[in-house]
């Protein structure tokens, strides 16, 4: 059980990187057609809670694991 | 220690590739058939305007063409060429007996995200005299879509243009319209893409805030009075013809004469035919496959309806 969170939370890093490398690639693409419309559409929207959601847990994590003064 | 790094980033990559790829897929390859989920708009009186432009129609049901000329008793259409400077651009002018003669086409006969062809394809299926690329609502999963009197999406996205069964074109902000009110006017077209390129007063609007406002290939569509309308494509992204920017092309519309004007899906999109062939030069060629055409097509000629 412990090794299959530390596989998670090694994980975790990763999928963030990633989702965060998609959105900015939108972010980009958005600029020069936005009618395409690759922010504002709902597979983005969920892209985007996904990526705050991890950013968050790991966010938490990182604070927890700081070295205490 | 570095080549592990190398080798997760390298992974991280290969992932995020595969996940791009899937992204494409489900946004804008897949087709998805939406269907007409809110019936017809409200059909009000459509006017047949033959005794307005008395000498704009055959009245003997005959039809004269010339080089980029036609007539007949439903339509009367001119099509040219300019060339001002380093841009190219093309004015189809036409006049209509009613306003249902300007039609909507869309790929696969059917509202659907992911269902594309190209607009030649698509004026050739409808035997249309003169055809441009629309707004391209399949790509978006937003924006407002009423064609041929039917509408298929309610949910705004930009501003967006009407063209009721009284032969009006308005243009709206996206505040301001309201689809409800459209419907009960009577919308016979709505397009959402823009902006919108003339004033109330039929003055040029000279400021956009959007992302696509410089030099691009660029598709219009204009209105003087019921009955008269124009639709513009400029070539751009090319030697021969740099595009022209939202502000250029707003003074284009206003130079015309228009009181309404209004931008299309342009870059590659933009694809003017006339006749059955390409009139304007796109800069993909053939251009790209979209969702949606605007076209004229004589009744007596159009497949699936009798002579």
């Amino acid at each position: 059980m412990k090794k299959i969170v530390s596989f998670l939370l090694g994980l975790l890093p990763h999928i963030t990187l990633i989702l965060s490398l998609m959105l900015l690639t939108f972010f980009v693409i958005d600029q020069f057609n936005e009618a395409m419309a690759f922010l504002d559409n709902t597979i983005t929207k969920w892209l985007l809670g996904i990526t705050s959601l991890l950013t968050v847990i790991l966010s938490v994590l990182a604070i927890l694991r700081q070295p205490k003064q | 220690m570095k080549r592990r790094l190398i080798l997760s980033f390298t992974v991280d990559l290969l992932v995020l590739g595969i996940a791009l790829c899937t992204f494409a897929l489900f946004h804008h390859v897949l087709p998805r058939s939406i269907g007409n989920l809110y019936g017809s708009s409200n059909k009000t009186e459509t006017p047949d305007w033959s005794e307005k432009f008395p000498n704009r129609f055959t009245t003997d049901g005959s039809v004269i063409t010339e080089d980029g000329f036609y007539m007949d008793s439903d339509v009367n259409v001119t099509v040219k060429r300019h060339e001002e400077g380093d841009v190219v651009y093309y004015v189809a002018d036409f006049y209509l007996r009613t306003v249902t003669a300007l039609k909507t086409a869309m790929a696969g006969d059917t509202f659907a995200t992911g269902v594309a062809d190209s607009t030649l394809n698509l004026s050739r299926e409808k035997n249309a005299l003169l055809s441009v690329s629309g707004d391209y609502f399949g790509i978006r999963q937003r924006g407002i879509v009423i064609r041929n009197g039917e509408v298929y999406r309610k949910s705004k996205a930009h501003q967006v243009c009407v063209l009721y069964y009284d032969g009006t074109m308005e243009t709206y902000s996206f505040a301001s319209f309201d689809v409800e009110q459209a419907i009960a006017g009577g919308a016979w077209q709505a397009w959402d893409f823009g902006p919108m390129l003339l004033d109330h007063d039929g003055h040029a609007i000279t400021e956009f805030d959007t992302g696509i406002a410089g030099p691009n290939p660029r598709i219009g569509i204009g209105y003087y009075e019921p009955g008269h309308y124009c639709l513009v494509a400029i070539d751009g992204r090319q030697d021969s013809s740099r595009g022209m920017s939202l502000v250029e092309m707003a003074k284009l519309f206003e130079d015309l004469g228009c009181k309404r004007a209004y931008n299309l899906d342009g870059g590659q999109s933009a694809v003017m035919t006339w006749q059955g062939e390409i009139f304007n030069s796109p800069c993909k060629p053939g251009g790209r496959d979209i969702s949606d055409i605007i076209y004229i097509a004589p009744k007596e000629t159009e497949k699936g309806e009798n002579p």
